[in-house]
């Protein structure tokens, strides 16, 4: 499937024991929060997430002993525009105080390697995000 | 938090208004180290924002009100040698005096007595 950056998807496994996974996309990797869920009184004693190449896979045991597992393939689609990779990293809140957003930003500025064309201006605005100035 | 006094009170005398730091009311030329620019407006955080930033920055030219050239070299010469970075920048913007209530921080010497020298 085709998942835009930043964006959250939610996947529900039909395997047991039932798992929610949560999916962020953020830049070119996906950070998972996996929400264990209680179905049916079985409980999840262990979760296992594993994420390689553009793939999730997570396995569960449930209090039984039991265990299930779910997979899926992403596609990332990055951003394409200063104002899309904003969204992707949270929005404008998320940049607040967050230093290595300005350093992702500058390295898109001298390196061009985040798929759409930093200008100067996206640096300074960035600042100004990172500072929380209006 | 590296700012010695000397420093705050040289990026107030010259990205201020009033010898006061303030969040907007400035306007300048970004220029970048490969020579791109920009025109922005703002306060005085955003300047030293721009100006610790020397792997993009080269300079900040003020347009209004005041004008005038400012690199890192000089902000940090001015601080003592010290190096300035963008915590520093950081607590700029929080004594800037926005929002109202917030503490404003203004220069301890005005301007031109800071620089008067008896000969």
């Amino acid at each position: 499937m085709d998942i835009p950056h930043g964006s959250v998807i939610q996947a529900i496994s039909t395997v047991d024991p039932g798992l929610n996974q949560t999916v962020s996309v953020y830049q070119w990797t996906l950070d998972v929060t996996v929400l264990p869920v209680n179905t049916a009184n079985i409980t999840i004693d262990t979760l296992n997430l594993s994420l390689g190449g553009h793939t999730l896979l997570l396995s569960a045991q449930n209090s039984c002993g039991n265990w299930g597992s779910y997979s899926e393939l992403f596609n990332i689609i990055p951003p394409t525009s200063y104002a899309e990779w904003i969204a992707s990293m949270g929005g404008i809140g998320a940049i607040y105080g967050n230093l290595a957003a300005i350093g992702i930003i500058i390295d898109g500025y001298l390196y061009n390697n985040l798929g759409f064309t930093v200008t100067l201006g996206n640096v300074g605005t960035t600042i100004d995000y990172y500072l929380g100035l209006p | 938090m590296a700012l010695t006094t000397n420093g705050k009170n040289y990026i107030a005398q010259n990205f201020g208004i009033s010898n006061c730091y303030v969040s907007t009311g400035l306007s300048w030329t970004a220029v970048g180290n490969n020579d791109t620019t920009v025109n922005e407006s703002g306060g005085t955080a955003s300047i030293v924002g721009r100006l610790v930033t020397t792997s993009v920055y080269k300079r900040i030219d003020l347009t209004s009100p005041r004008t005038g050239s400012y690199t890192y070299t000089a902000l940090k010469q001015a601080n003592d040698n010290t190096d300035v970075d963008m915590t520093d920048a950081q607590w700029i913007a929080a004594n800037d005096g926005t929002p109202i209530g917030e503490a404003q921080y203004c220069s301890t010497c005005q301007v031109p007595i800071c620089s008067f020298q008896v000969v």
